[in-house]
């Protein structure tokens, strides 16, 4: 790592502490003109045995405590970087090299499922009814409704939960680690309008890597990083899509095309039919896709 | 406007559109560009903009004047009305703002436009334009928000958003004013969205039903161009509606939907793959398959198919038969299936492993454990790296007892994924077969670190540590697991209702239809609901799995099993350990809550049995034993328990009966050997016993703790 860059990085550690608390917001601002800080965070993740990573971990958590949305989004576009530099090191086994790491992801996870009262969050949305009227129809005009047993059962609005209530998690452990990082990739997608591009390539990299490592497409891919094959769940590959399919829509085909393909490679290895599901439902409907929103460079 | 009549609405909102039109084709080099570029596109898009809204307006007006027109001069209904169709200026109104403050990256606008179009009361005319408009406000909702970001339709959008182009920041309002706007649907509770996934799931459903309003089914080739058209516009409706389902996990509600597609799905491999994954995530297996089966007719080239509905018949559904052609599919296609080839040979030596266990004569044991064995080596050899296809083959070594063998390939599985629970789990019980039960444990142990809740696990756990640490220690580990399992299915929260709210509540409405069920062995598989005599404990499995699988996806899974089945082996594990230290009160306690869940299940009355044998009650325990037969013909423990109180009660011939067809089912049971020896011996028949115990004696060497066929066989 470059004299510059360290320097960088440690300049951003020292003044975040003498800030006063009135100032915080005003901090979050002028995070965004410092264009050599980013670079120089992802350098510390991605080469892992820099004595920085500690501090950078710690300062991260820091500013995703402090409740202060631009610092959140400042720390939570590291996130898919964080992720894969955590299961990399995992699956080299040489697992007290990620303490650090694993420590500021369960914390983001431990800060994420409860709310500000401290009870357990949950997660719902209302699966919308088109018997009942809404601000864009009426039910009258539209017509008869089969009339299957699903119907009926959702006549009214109903809520449903998606996520949650979670445990608190101290530790990972092989059983919850692909639940805890479903549920980050689940807060990473509520901001994804706020993530710059960098991010959504560290995004797509994660997908690539996480779903060909150990399998034949390595090679093709000519990735040569560690080669033992990841455990991965299903949910975990459908919210990997889900973040990659907005990647792919806002300024990333290239990258989003390709981890799509190797989501779906290993979908259908591991015969997994949610993920199997939405690719293809992304698949088929980019290519009818005839309006792309913008998205700032 | 107030009071304008009908046609001069039309024009006013021509003349609004022809404005812009004439004003976009003006030469803007002529002014300077710089400080009147943004201006002059406000100026357009306000054009456009007041043209749309008053178009809107007048077809509001137009259809009402016809209505009542034909309400009062013919009272019979007349003539349908001619489609109306809009003039290329209306259209050009409603069309051209939003595409204007795309281009201009002002996404927050654009978005407004939409919603305002949409939020207008519906006209005959404004259909086909709606649900084009409904569905490019849900692709932008599904592709370029997110929640943060998202505002709802009756909200004012945020003053700053990062979905818009900073460089270029318009104007965040429109600058005009109307003194007769559309009119919008109103009313009290009105469903208004309240994040990007509600209204994209809102505006989907309502294309969705005019899709199939507008449907062209006919296969004329007249009509060809039509279809096409009319199945390519409900096609993204539904991939649309699979994105936002998908992300929410509602998998049962989105195989609803696609159900719906399916009169489109003639020969259109697409939907039928799409609803076949469906039901398949939704956990309706048994529907899934027969749409696989059209799936592979429509694609017979590629192997993911029939080896997803292998999954399927070789989990729930237990449907070994249809598993076996399905896998022979994938195997026939040769070097054509590539890397899905080894997975082909997994999945067939997967079902003649299980047809092996259901199998009732020896002879055919043997014959479909070879033929197992040949295929995981077949695809332990074409997929070296897959820590399945070695954990399987040590699976099956394991189950015919060569035992060294099958510790050297799950080490090699170890090596491969040393996270995989079941390859920890063999390796405990290949462990305990050799009786390291020390080292058993310690692995055990070591696993639980990883799989904290992992209740086979810990059922292991409960029988290794009653041997190596004393009963009481057995119990404790009982105790923790009750924890866990409350912490695990009792995670309420009292203030979210509705259907799927929490597995407690849907396990709870389950529970009543439960009582009558008969609870699946999962302790002893072999001899166990898996077997072909006991299908209807089967099928009570099955329907279990389904409803648990169909639960969301949020909830903790521990295996296929039912909460309740779980609870219901705790009580019974606890029962048994207090057997084992003669406590017979505590033992009853125990089954009793057991017996609570389902009383009528096998396993419950064989403990109870084994209870009033404890307390010395030998008939009582015999009626136990005969009851649970009744419900389990083929319950070895059972049987075994029963001939050796029949060899009690002399009762020699009918004894050696029922351990003959007990070492029938499961012919590698050394305790039953053991027993057939006794009964032998006591009929005086001493060569043959002698054999016995010899068996039983040699199958007593190689056998683990707990059967080998507890680990789960699945794809």
């Amino acid at each position: 790592m470059l004299a510059m860059e360290r320097g960088v990085v440690e300049e951003w550690l020292s003044e975040f502490k003498t800030l006063p608390e009135s100032g915080v917001s005003n901090y979050a601002v002028s995070l965004k003109v410092k264009a050599a800080l980013i670079p120089a965070i992802y350098r510390v993740i991605r080469e892992n045995d820099s004595d920085l990573l500690e501090p950078v971990c710690h300062q991260l958590f820091e500013f995703y405590r402090s409740g202060e949305p631009r610092l959140m989004r400042f720390t939570l576009q590291f996130l898919p970087e964080l992720i894969w530099s955590y299961l990399s090191v995992r699956a080299g086994r040489d697992p007290h090299r990620s303490g650090c790491i694993e420590a500021l992801l369960l914390g983001i996870y431990n800060l994420e499922i409860v709310d500000k009262d401290g009870q357990s969050k949950v997660l719902a949305f209302t699966v919308p009814s088109l018997s009942k009227p809404s601000v864009y129809h009426e039910p009258s005009t539209i017509g008869s409704l089969a009339l299957t047993e699903g119907a009926l059962a959702n006549h009214g609005l109903s809520r449903v939960v998606y996520s949650g209530p979670h445990l608190q998690r101290e530790t990972f452990t092989a059983q919850n680690r692909f639940d805890v990082l479903s549920f980050l990739l689940l807060c990473y997608n509520a901001a994804l309008s706020h993530m710059s591009n960098s991010s959504l390539q560290t995004l797509c990299q994660l997908g690539s890597r996480v779903c060909i490592c150990g399998y034949p497409r390595q090679q093709m891919r000519r990735y040569k990083g560690i080669s033992t094959r990841m455990l991965v769940s299903s949910e975990f590959l459908v919210q990997l899509i889900t973040d990659i399919h907005y990647a792919l829509c806002n300024g990333e085909p290239e990258l989003g095309f390709k981890a799509l393909d190797d989501v779906m490679y290993r979908a259908q290895l591991e015969l997994f039919p949610e993920a199997l599901l939405v690719c293809n439902a992304i698949k088929s409907s980019q290519h009818g896709g005839a309006l792309k929103p913008h998205k700032e460079g | 406007l107030v009071g304008a009549p009908v046609y001069r609405l039309s024009m006013i909102a021509e003349a609004h559109a022809t404005k812009g039109l004439c004003l976009e084709k003006l030469p803007s080099a002529s002014s300077s560009i710089s400080s009147h570029g943004p201006d002059r596109d406000q100026e357009i898009i306000t054009c456009y903009e007041k043209s749309g809204d008053i178009a809107l307006l007048y077809l509001q007006e137009m259809e009402k004047a016809l209505s009542a027109g034909m309400q009062n001069r013919s009272p019979k209904p007349g003539p349908v009305t001619q489609e109306q169709e809009l003039g290329y200026f209306l259209e050009t109104g409603l069309q051209r703002a939003h595409v204007i403050h795309f281009k201009n990256g002002n996404l927050t606008r654009g978005v407004g436009r939409f919603r305002e179009i949409l939020r207008a009361v519906e006209t005959r005319t404004t259909q086909n334009l709606r649900m084009t408009i409904a569905r490019q406000l849900a692709e932008i909702l599904l592709r370029g928000m997110c929640e943060q970001s998202y505002w709802s339709p009756l909200e004012d959008p945020p003053q700053q958003s990062p979905l818009n182009d900073s460089l270029r920041q318009g104007p965040l309002a429109r600058d005009y004013s109307l003194s007769r706007r559309p009119r919008v649907y109103s009313g009290e509770n009105l469903f208004c969205p309240q994040e990007n996934t509600e209204e994209a799931l809102l505006l989907l459903l309502i294309s969705e039903s005019m899709a199939n309003r507008d449907a062209v089914l006919s296969r004329i080739p007249e009509h060809n161009n039509d279809r096409l058209i009319s199945l390519q516009s409900a096609s993204v409706v539904y991939d649309l509606l699979t994105i936002a389902l998908g992300r929410r996990g509602q998998y049962e509600m989105l195989s609803e939907c696609l159900e719906r597609a399916m009169k489109f799905a003639f020969e259109e491999f697409h939907l039928w793959y799409q609803f076949a994954l469906s039901l398949m995530a939704a956990g309706k297996s048994a529907r899934a398959v027969k749409v696989l089966k059209e799936c592979i007719r429509l694609k017979p080239d590629d192997p993911t198919i029939p080896l997803l509905a292998v999954k399927l018949c070789i989990g729930s559904l237990h449907w070994l038969e249809e598993g076996e052609r399905f896998a022979k599919m994938v195997v026939d296609m040769g070097e054509k299936a590539s890397e899905f080839r080894a997975k082909g040979y997994l999945a067939i030596g997967l079902v003649y492993s299980l047809r092996a266990t259901d199998a009732s004569l020896r002879g055919m044991q043997e014959e479909y454990q070879k033929k197992a064995l040949g295929a995981f080596q077949r695809a332990q050899s074409l997929s070296p790296t897959d820590h399945l296809a070695a954990f399987y083959l040590a699976l099956q070594l394991a189950v015919s007892r060569q035992i060294p063998e099958a510790l050297g390939y799950v080490r090699q599985a170890l090596q491969l994924q040393g996270d995989d629970v079941h390859s920890l789990h063999l390796l405990a019980l290949l462990l305990s077969a050799q009786k390291h039960y020390h080292d058993a444990l310690n692995i055990v142990e070591m696993a639980l670190s990883e799989y904290p809740e992992n209740f086979m696990l810990l059922f292991t756990k409960v029988k290794l540590e009653s041997l190596c640490r004393g009963p009481e220690e057995g119990l404790l580990t009982c105790k923790h697991m009750l924890q866990i399992w409350k912490s695990c299915y009792n995670l309420t929260n009292p203030s979210d209702s509705g259907r799927g709210s929490s597995l407690l509540d849907r396990a709870v409405a389950d529970r009543r239809q439960l009582n009558t069920m008969t609870l699946p062995d999962f302790s002893d598989p072999e001899t166990g609901s898996v077997h072909a005599t006991s299908m209807a404990a089967s099928r009570v499995e099955q329907a279990l799995s389904e409803a648990a699988s169909s639960l969301q996806s949020s909830a903790p899974k521990q295996g296929p099993l039912h909460p309740w089945m779980t609870l219901a082996q705790i009580w019974l594990h606890a029962a048994e350990v207090y057997i084992s230290m003669s406590k017979p009160a505590e033992a009853t306690a125990c089954t009793q809550e057991a017996a609570n869940l389902f009383p009528m299940s096998h396993n419950v009355l064989f403990m109870k049995g084994q209870v009033a044998e404890l307390r010395g009650s030998v008939d009582e325990a015999r009626r136990w034993y005969e009851e649970a037969l009744a419900i389990s013909p083929t319950h070895v423990k059972t049987m075994q328990r029963l001939g050796l109180i029949l060899h009690q009660l002399q009762r020699y011939s009918l004894a050696e009966k029922i351990l003959r067809d007990a070492v029938q089912v499961n012919s590698t049971a050394h305790d039953v050997w053991n027993s057939l020896g006794e009964v032998l011996q006591a009929q005086g028949n001493d060569d043959a016993a002698t054999e016995c115990f010899l068996t039983a004696l040699e199958l007593e060497a190689s056998s683990p703790i707990m059967p080998f066929t507890i680990i789960p066989r699945a794809l």
